[in-house]
């Protein structure tokens, strides 16, 4: 298995990959958009003016031009609203990714390079995680610790980190028996040292792999959780918080919900575009089948 | 491994993985969670709430409860609901057939989409069918499935008036929340489908089918899918949980009063009964799902018996 991929080469490889580049620009655009906010909004996302409430967007009947896609129930702009709600979900996703990814790395080690007792106890902790569903175990954390930023990202931290523990276990099982291991073994290395700088550097490709496709589950759970009130909290503007407060005008106004659910799927889209596409570009196995 | 062993095998975890979800339960509704600070009003003197505390068992050592917590748990006693005076058992079971239902409409529907396209994909690679379902996998997985059911729910139930936007009733209830779930499920069968089946084709048996000059129907049908059927029906077993967790959300939803939508209510209003009571059964029905596919697709299939 070759460390690092060949470099692209001719138009054939570009063709492979243009589902990842397409998701790419799509996301930098999103990120830079969140990231811009308070630059590039044109209203303050937490005051409104009741007057100017339940405006519709610009294209349509009655809409006012200074609220490109309309204002909310207490007069605030969806627009500005929608950007800063993008900071908001975007880092929550990252964050608890992080969280994942750093424990779940760390037990998938553990287990897979001292085996035993320990593999045992993990391994059947990473079954128990596995067979509840993960929003149901979101849920009931979430209502005991309570609903705020912070212990969303906790919450989506400790659901997310057994399915990372059960591929890096298994990587690390497969990469003590090749002949490399059993060499820096043979010259005396420590075990931090050959975890450190022989084992987890072949991990990486595939834990980012993982870690790129969560990020896209993670903006779609938290959402779920914002949109049911047990996310984060209002003022603060999310895009689950939005299509949950929304909901109501469903029947009146479909455009409300309309939007803060668009942003949802474009940016999980792109995202696993990306996830997609880096599994192609970093894992040569997975390019004989799309 | 005989059945004997798996089965053997498969028991045990199932056994420890009830042990490690009972705990997790109880680690939340007791250690984290505090039943006492929902039943009692906010004002109630601290002498009322230590008397409570004492009555319902909540001072004794946390050993003692979790064992207390397990025993009743085993036996099925969950208590009443703090909400309607009702045992929480009791709740749980009249909404499981409705659940089950929902479930098994929006697999059929999953399965009547992500086969036929799965296979066609399969056997025309690289065609535009396959780019094209491949596409709609892709978008259907980053489908928030609760903003999905917000738009069928606009635009065939409040536009169209096509079908009722949400409620339980006649078979035309139905039809909104199971395609919604459906659609949560077809990209992942569709994907596994098309793999398998690519799988099998490059299989010396099918060259075999084929140079004997079967014709193509009854190569794919006869000797490609059925030997795909399996692992792709093993791998969609395990994914039984996944789909409770869609059923969870698409319950919420379309106000589909199954289990999940009663265990999303009882976790909003801290009902500990309820939600333990819901917690375990899910739990103890996603495991048998699981199990029993792993036990019968290691018998059917010599291959996985190793």
């Amino acid at each position: 298995m070759p460390l690092r991929p060949r470099a692209p080469v001719g138009w054939r490889r570009l063709r492979r990959l243009r589902g990842g580049l397409a998701g790419g620009a799509v996301l930098t655009l999103i990120v830079a958009a969140a990231a811009l906010a308070p630059w590039v909004a044109p209203h303050n996302p937490y005051v409104g003016r009741v007057i100017d409430r339940l405006l519709p967007p610009v294209w349509m009947d009655g809409g006012d031009p200074r609220y490109p896609l309309g204002t909310d129930q207490i007069g605030r702009d969806v627009l500005s609203r929608l950007l800063y709600g993008g900071r908001v979900s975007l880092s929550i996703a990252v964050l608890a990714v992080f969280v994942a990814g750093t424990v779940g790395l760390s037990l998938g080690l553990l287990a897979g390079f001292y085996r035993g007792r320990l593999d045992w106890t993990i391994s059947a902790a990473v079954d128990v995680m596995l067979t509840f569903p993960f929003v149901l175990l979101a849920l009931a954390t979430i209502a005991v610790l309570g609903p705020s930023v912070r212990n969303v990202v906790i919450v989506l931290g400790i659901t997310g980190w057994p399915i990372y523990t059960r591929v890096v276990r298994a990587e690390v099982i497969r990469l003590r028996a090749l002949e490399f291991t059993v060499a820096a073994r043979a010259i005396g290395l420590t075990n931090a040292r050959l975890l450190l700088r022989h084992i987890v550097p072949n991990l990486l490709n595939t834990v980012i792999v993982i870690a790129s496709l969560d990020i896209a589950r993670f903006i779609i759970v938290e959402a779920f959780l914002s949109y049911l009130g047990l996310g984060v909290q209002p003022p603060t503007p999310s895009w689950g918080g939005m299509l949950g407060d929304f909901r109501p005008f469903m029947f009146d106004r479909w455009w409300l919900p309309t939007f803060p659910g668009t942003a949802i799927f474009v940016t999980a889209l792109a995202v696993n575009l990306v996830g997609d596409g880096l599994r192609d570009y970093l894992d040569p196995q997975s390019r004989t089948s799309p | 491994m005989t059945l004997t062993a798996r089965l053997g095998r498969n028991l045990v975890r199932a056994v420890v993985v009830l042990f490690g979800i009972s705990v997790i339960t109880f680690v939340l509704s007791h250690v984290i969670g505090d039943p006492v600070s929902v039943l009692l009003p906010l004002d109630a003197p601290a002498s009322t709430r230590a008397s409570y505390r004492h009555e319902m068992g909540l001072d004794r050592p946390i050993a003692a409860q979790y064992l207390a917590f397990a025993e009743d748990t085993v036996q099925g006693r969950f208590g009443d609901s703090f909400l309607v005076k009702k045992p929480a058992i009791a709740l749980i079971a009249e909404r499981i057939p409705r659940t089950l239902l929902l479930t098994a409409a929006g697999m059929v529907i999953a399965v009547t989409i992500a086969f036929p396209l799965g296979i066609l994909s399969a056997y025309r690679r690289r065609s535009l069918v396959d780019s094209t379902s491949i596409a709609v996998a892709v978008a259907g997985a980053a489908i928030p499935i609760y903003w999905l059911g917000l738009m069928l729910q606009i635009a065939l139930g409040v536009h169209l008036h096509w079908l009722p936007p949400s409620g339980y009733g006649s078979w035309r209830h139905l039809v909104l929340p199971a395609f919604t779930l459906g659609v949560f499920l077809a990209p992942v069968t569709m994907r596994l489908v098309r793999s398998g089946m690519i799988e099998v084709l490059n299989q010396e048996y099918v060259r075999t089918a084929r140079a004997k000059g079967l014709p193509e129907g009854r190569v794919l049908l006869r000797h490609a899918f059925r030997n795909m059927l399996i692992p792709v029906l093993t791998v969609l077993g395990l994914q039984f949980g996944q789909l409770m967790g869609g059923a969870v959300i698409t319950e919420t939803v379309f106000a589909w009063p199954g289990v999940a939508s009663l265990v999303v209510q009882a976790i909003q209003s801290s009902d500990f009964p309820v939600t333990q009571a819901a917690v375990m059964i899910l739990a103890v029905i996603i495991l048998v799902v699981n199990l029993s596919v792993d036990t019968v697709a290691g018998t059917l299939d010599p291959r996985l018996r190793a």
